[in-house]
């Protein structure tokens, strides 16, 4: 008797479902979505099924609930926190090919868009209607937009009016079964753009990994691409002077993009070549915050005059430059904005420029606890061993500077071995560390959904409720978050 | 004294034994203050009466009031203001209807920008300490008196959402659960986060908890939410002249202006309007019509009708307006004013649009842009009759296209009786425009044959009107109590099923406001 | 007459177009908005000082709110509930010290004279005999001793013991200063009787009182609910007056003031009705008094009911639209005047003053209530630092006394009479 039997046997089943050329179950394959930059312990899936329709999606899952086999859904081709490594065999569920735009509306500011969609692929697209997503900081082109918004990676421009990038979805059930949230499912509602309408709404389904259902559809916001841009840079000395400067700038609700970046992940984004950024490291200002000043088409100088001024009169209050230049970077200005609000587009994505690996790590905190956090940081990593110099540091106030996304990229060498282990060891710690200082950990992959969990009280046995009925057989991404 | 049957004694005391005597009642005189609020009709379908008002201390007395629901099964509802007492009044024996109402303690953290409410905190409380340190939380047309939690919990709209958006203000929430158990969500869940972000942990509970109009109480009560505060650019305290209804506020014009509108087209107001968003100028648009602008300014029913029928400026508008009011507000510093005016006078000349004349916006200072900011003009319907609207959400501000008509042509079946108040409708634009509630107004009065005409003839039309393709229109009283399983939701939806069974989960024995949301009991009669 | 619209439309009762009083549409039309328990949003400043209603404050439940009796008044004219139907309904009318803020309040966006509908209530169940226990004393004090506050009526003279001014029962007056019953028997208040018989001669009237023959002016009963008695001593001063050819009556007690100028009227009443916060003002402007002396403090004013909102909502004084006024600025003018004196306001004042608790004959029905409202409002006078209370009313003024009594702190509690004598 064969050892894979049962393998085989759904495999032409499936084949029977979505076509010959649709199922794989080649070692090769499976190899390569069994493992990602991340921690999470590495495993293959059995299958892979390729779905290109919400059509083929509905009679895999279906197929699955039936059969009790696991389904991982990936719809990027890119994986870095491990969210798409099946827990439990069962197959992926790959959605790349699942990549139509199906609706620009660029009066609602809308897209729709089918979850292969890319970073790169809807920023072009939308580029010719003279829209634009708000996109996270050099977002992977080959990532898909929707995975983007579902890991709630937060975007550069912390505005309120554009807050919370996806709308609706279309959400096929392990039942087979379609669940639209806001309007969507009404049919004379062209778009769905109301988020909430009945319950359960859009949220529940943000940063859910799959585990609820596989979305086939989204609607996401995107904005007017503006007119004329200015970007000017606050440098600082110490992270503990940036809190009150930002606070404030988001408060006069100015600005579009609006950042902190320390100098080596500066350097890292902005130099021409590889090699080039440890010396730029050194020249560049411990921390910049990058703000542009964007204006639609209306009399746009006016408008990032006002927005200078006022820039300018907060410098004076709390005693800062604001400059439109950095020493070591020339020509700064032109080559930043691209590389803000378009993917990436060197050909080794700027995480690994550095040294070749990066381990990120990342949570919600405070706006006045970033630097207490920073320290806590580089104390643990002292800890290990591992040089501070190495650990590129982003900051991003999201929603008007309710609160700040702390970003923790540790550059490493890479490699299976002993350097593995050691990187291993000093992320859980750290992790482990922050999150009882009270870092919040909001996206949870890998171990931090444990970490979190047990603390969180009755959270988690909720969400258990809600997926006890979203998907009975527990066939939706199991071993995720809490399930 | 107690009355009823040995349950119902039983409960008394009981619940005497968790918050003291003194927070505990059962009078038939105080049960009749428990029922009617402006959405509340008299017919024999909603005379129904709780039989206990319990005023719990904290979420410690909350916690030990549905431990008790649970061990001797009654069921029991919430409100905050009683606002909305429709969605929560009783529909079987025994219930105990929980009136937080000494919960009202308020926390501003100024850094985090958020503030961390208890149910029965109005909004205006919430301003006043917000406004001295920046910030202001937005009102709904409820008015400043109604509960902020309460607010926020439900619908979320506020007369600024064109810049501070619908339903996301919510940063946080603590709950206790069916069971008792108290839920935390947000960085409130993470000990030693504390209040300040409103996602997840995961996948976020606000999802669960907060549909359009929140979860009504059917999954538990609401104790605690941190409410996300704005960028206030006027002053600390407001100051205030004359003597009510006399009583005027003046915001500094440096920071508050307001213009106003009146497009030839519908298609061009609109137009306007997604040109204004595109420019990204605002700090409060607004949908208005002839109704809202004179109900919110006339002081008195004379005036009032004078003003809608006999003012030629409003009769015009009236037959042929489409009203936008535009507040600018100056966050970043005056000159964003200057400059907004400039963008906004463009738009208005590109799009054909009178302004209002000099002794109308005079006029209408009595309540602009003041009431935008802290509405005390509640029930502006009531001076004059009672409040009647047909209401929808609309998913852009195209869609209005189709729901105004939509709407209009609703009411205009019934009209007469209703007044005349024109092809125009209100719509609430949220973030800037991307999706918004409408309100389509008519006026009833206090008459059994108002009552009659309405619970016979339109809530039968409106439910009606619910099947028809595509609409999720229908004319208000829209109440918990009127709400049909299944009636409002898309056909073929298994939304239906997905809510029965997460309430039949948290809530096994349907204590918690039971027939809201999901009927559980007709559900499971199939 | 306002245009009509069609009596084919809704609304069809003219109440909604020319209006006018009627308890039961008044009751019906409540839509529980909770503005009755608030003070105007525009005005709050500070969440412990923005509720308006004490009743509702102290007790929470919203049977005890203007709403609550909307609430209750209407079941009971819909029979939907009967008077021996429940246990506190006497409480939930009678716990209210008829401060009218509610009134003020419901006028913001209703035409609602809620106040009114509810004083009409208590008059109907003293009639029906639902008559409270602990009025009882009230009425017995009254009834004997023809005053409320239980003290001999051969006593009531003693305030005006050494002091030069005509009795009435002797001679005629142009002028009657009417004491009334808190003046008359407290004795920690009878500086300001004196003071004020003292500034009218002194300003040359011809000034009467009745001494021990002086009677109750029986606002408080009237309040109360028990207009019978309210209309036997009305009849009877009015009489007075006219027998002794009063032309004017004058008195320092704004409970008084109210009733004897809103309510005698209907009786025949035809004198001339001031407060001295009146005639004090007027002598300052005519520079009949002069304020010499500084009084260097920070003081802040409270608005006495009677004074303030109560004489916009006196059946028959409301009228839609129009501000709800009262004597709000007369008493600041005065203090603006003196030397020195610092003027804080307090969170509410005007037509939204919290009320000082001593009305609607609670404050021997429910002492306990009474004191707290009371207490806080003293609490609110020390929140914006004010040294001193200053008032027009001796009911507010005892209420305040034994307030900081309580508090056992140092502020002190004056009449605007006295406070000028002590500038002059």
């Amino acid at each position: 008797m064969s050892d894979r039997m049962s393998t085989e046997r759904e495999v032409r089943d499936l084949k029977g479902l979505i076509g010959d050329k649709n199922v794989f179950d080649d070692p090769e394959i499976l190899a390569a979505y069994a493992a990602d930059d991340s921690f999470v312990k590495p495993r293959q899936p059995r299958m892979v099924v390729k779905a290109r329709t919400k059509e083929e999606v509905v009679k895999v899952v279906q197929y699955a609930n039936e059969h009790k086999i696991a389904v991982t859904p990936r719809s990027s081709r890119v994986s870095f926190y491990g969210a798409g490594i099946p827990a439990q065999g069962g197959m992926i569920i790959d959605l790349t090919e699942m990549n139509r735009i199906l609706e620009i509306d660029d009066r609602a500011r809308l897209v729709k868009v089918e979850p292969g969609v890319t970073t790169e692929q809807v920023q072009d697209e939308l580029a010719r209607h003279g829209l634009m997503m708000q996109l996270p900081l050099c977002s992977h082109p080959k990532k898909s937009v929707l995975t983007s918004a579902m890991e709630r990676e937060p975007m550069l421009i912390p505005k309120d009016e554009h807050y919370e990038t996806m709308v609706n979805v279309e959400i096929v059930l392990s039942s087979g079964e379609i669940f639209y949230t806001g309007t969507a499912g009404y049919k004379g509602f062209k778009m769905g753009a109301a988020q909430e309408f009945f319950i359960p709404s859009t949220r529940l389904f943000v940063g859910a990994q799959g585990t609820f259902g596989i979305i086939t559809e989204s609607n996401l916001k995107v904005v007017h691409t503006p007119a004329m841009d200015k970007l000017l840079f606050i440098p600082f000395n110490k992270l503990e002077d940036v809190a009150s400067p930002i606070r404030k700038i988001q408060w006069r609700m100015m600005g579009n993009e609006c950042l902190v970046l320390d100098a080596l992940n500066f350097a890292t984004i902005i130099a021409d070549d590889d090699k080039d950024i440890a010396a730029l490291r050194d020249e560049l200002p411990p921390w910049t915050l990058i703000f542009c000043s964007s204006a639609p088409a209306r009399f746009p100088e006016e408008k990032i005059a006002y927005e200078e001024e006022a820039l300018r009169e907060i410098g004076k209050e709390y005693d800062f430059d604001v400059r439109e230049t950095l020493a070591g970077a020339p020509g700064l200005r032109r080559k930043l904005l691209p590389i803000l609000r378009k993917p990436w587009s060197k050909s080794t994505y700027w995480k690994y420029r550095y040294s070749g690996a990066c381990t990120d790590l990342f949570f919600m905190a405070p706006i006045e606890r970033i630097a207490e956090f920073t320290a806590a940081v580089d104390s643990i990593a002292a800890d290990h061993a591992f040089p501070t110099g190495d650990i590129g540091r982003y900051f991003q106030p999201v929603y008007r500077g309710n609160a700040i996304y702390c970003h923790y990229s540790f550059n490493w060498c890479g490699g299976n071995g002993k350097d593995r282990e050691r990187m291993k060891s000093l992320f859980l710690d750290a992790s482990e560390k922050l999150i009882s200082q009270g870092a919040f950990f909001s996206s949870l992959y890998g171990p931090w959904a444990d970490m979190m969990y047990r603390r969180t009280g009755k959270y988690a046995e909720v969400l258990k409720v809600v997926k006890d009925v979203f998907d009975p057989n527990h066939i939706m991404n199991p071993g995720k978050l809490c399930f | 004294m107690p009355l009823g049957d040995e349950k119902h004694q039983k409960i008394y005391e009981e619940l005497v034994s968790i918050v003291g005597e003194q927070y505990v009642t059962d009078d038939p005189a105080a049960i009749e203050t428990f029922w009617r609020e402006p959405l509340a009709f008299e017919s024999e379908e909603r005379h129904h009466r709780v039989e206990f008002i319990v005023l719990p201390e904290n979420t410690e007395d909350i916690q030990q009031i549905i431990r008790l629901a649970n061990r001797l099964e009654f069921p029991y509802s919430v409100t905050a203001s009683g606002m909305m007492l429709t969605t929560a009044a009783a529909r079987k024996p025994y219930w105990v209807f929980i009136h937080p109402k000494r919960m009202d303690r308020i926390e501003i953290d100024e850094k985090k920008r958020i503030a961390i409410i208890e149910p029965t905190a109005t909004i205006a409380q919430v301003q006043s300490l917000a406004m001295k340190r920046g910030f202001f939380v937005g009102v709904p047309g409820a008015g400043s008196q109604a509960s902020c939690l309460g607010g926020n919990m439900f619908q979320g709209i506020h007369w600024t959402s064109w810049r501070t958006g619908m339903g996301r203000s919510i940063m946080g929430l603590e709950q206790v659960l069916p069971n008792g158990d108290i839920l935390r969500t947000g960085s409130l869940a993470l000990p030693g986060a504390g209040w300040f972000w409103g996602e997840g942990p995961g996948p976020d509970m606000r999802g669960l908890l907060r549909g359009f109009a929140g979860h009504l109480g059917t999954m538990g009560v609401v104790t605690k939410i941190a409410v996300h505060l704005n960028p206030w650019p006027g002053p600390a305290e407001l100051s205030t002249e004359g003597v009510q209804p006399e009583k005027v506020v003046h915001l500094p014009e440096n920071a508050f202006q307001n213009f106003y509108y009146n497009f030839p087209t519908l298609q061009q107001c609109i137009d306007a309007m997604q040109e204004m968003a595109k420019a990204e100028i605002g700090g409060a648009v607004m949908k208005f019509t002839v109704f809202d602008f004179v109900a919110w300014t006339a002081r008195t029913r004379d005036e009032f009708w004078e003003q809608m029928y006999n003012d030629p400026f409003w009769v015009r508008l009236r037959k042929e307006g489409h009203l936008v009011l535009v507040s600018l507000w100056a966050y970043a510093s005056e000159k964003q004013i200057a400059y907004e005016k400039k963008v906004l006078e463009q738009i208005a000349q590109e799009y054909e649009a009178e302004a209002f004349p000099p002794e109308k916006t005079e006029w209408l200072k009595r309540g602009f842009p003041i009431n935008l900011v802290r509405d005390t003009h509640r029930h502006r319907f009531m001076r004059v009759g009672r409040t009647g609207l047909v209401g929808t959400i609309t998913e852009s501000l195209d869609d209005l296209l189709r729901s105004f008509p939509e709407e209009i042509a609703m009411r205009d079946t019934h009209t007469p009786p209703f007044q005349d108040f024109g092809q125009d409708a209100k719509a609430w634009p949220s973030d800037f425009g991307r999706v918004a509630w409408t309100e389509v107004d008519y006026i009833g009065e206090k008459s059994d044959e108002y009552e009659e005409l309405v619970m016979h003839t339109i809530l039968p039309e409106y439910f009606a009107s619910l099947k028809k393709a595509g609409a999720i229109t229908g004319m208000f009283p829209l109440t918990g109590n009127d709400w049909k399983s299944g009636s409002l939701l898309p056909e073929g939806s298994p939304l239906l099923r997905l809510q029965a069974e997460i309430k039949r989960a948290l809530d096994p024995k349907n204590l918690a406001n039971p027939t809201r949301v999901v009927n559980l009991d007709e559900y499971q009669k199939g | 007459m306002t245009a009509k619209v069609g009596p084919d439309r809704f609304p069809k009762d003219s109440w909604y177009y020319d209006y006018y009083y009627d308890q039961f549409k008044t009751v019906r039309q409540c839509a529980r908005c909770s503005f009755c328990k608030y003070i105007d949003s525009w005005e709050v400043k500070e969440p412990r000082f923005s509720k308006s209603c004490p009743t509702n404050a102290y007790n929470v439940f919203d049977a005890f709110s203007s709403q609550g009796r909307n609430d209750i008044i209407y079941a009971v004219l819909q029979g939907r509930l009967d008077l021996d139907d429940s246990p506190k309904l006497l409480d939930y009318i009678f716990m209210c010290d008829t401060c009218g803020a509610c009134d003020a309040s419901c006028k913001r966006v209703q035409h609602m004279e809620v106040l009114r509908a509810h004083m009409d209530f208590r008059n109907r169940l003293v009639e029906e005999g639902y008559t409270l226990p602990q009025h009882m004393p009230i009425l017995e004090s009254l009834r004997e001793n023809d005053n409320t506050v239980f003290k001999e009526k051969a006593d009531r003279g003693k305030w005006a013991e050494g002091l030069d001014v005509k009795k009435l029962a002797e001679s005629p007056a142009d002028v009657v200063f009417h004491a009334g019953c808190q003046l008359s028997f407290d004795e920690a208040l009878w500086s300001i009787p004196r003071n004020a018989v003292s500034i009218l001669k002194g300003a040359g009237m011809d000034v009467g009182i009745g001494g021990a023959e002086e009677l109750c002016c029986g606002a408080r009963v009237f309040d109360m609910g028990y207009r019978g008695e309210f209309t036997k001593y009305a009849e009877s001063n009015i009489e007075e007056w006219k027998r002794v050819g009063a032309k004017k009556v004058v008195t320092a007690c704004s409970d008084g003031y109210y009733i004897m100028k809103r309510h005698y009227p209907d009786l025949g009443g035809k004198v001339e009705v001031l407060h001295m916060v009146e005639i004090l003002l007027q002598l300052i402007k005519e520079g009949s008094i002069k304020l010499k002396k500084e009084i260097p403090m920070d003081v802040t004013y409270h608005d006495p009911c009677h004074l303030g909102r109560r004489l916009s909502q006196a059946p028959g004084y409301y009228i839609p639209g129009t501000a709800v006024k009262g004597l709000y600025d007369e008493p600041r003018e005065i203090i603006k005047a003196i030397p020195g004196i610092n003027l804080i306001e307090m969170y509410r004042i005007k037509e939204y003053a919290w009320c000082c608790g001593a009305g609607g004959g609670v404050r021997d029905a429910y002492p306990e209530f009474s004191s707290w409202t009371a207490d806080e409002r003293i609490a609110e006078a020390r929140a914006v630092g004010a040294e001193a209370i200053v008032t027009a009313c001796p009911w507010c003024e005892r209420n305040f006394k034994d307030a900081i009594e309580r508090a056992g702190i140092p502020m002190k509690v004056y009449d605007i009479v006295d406070l000028v004598q002590e500038a002059m």
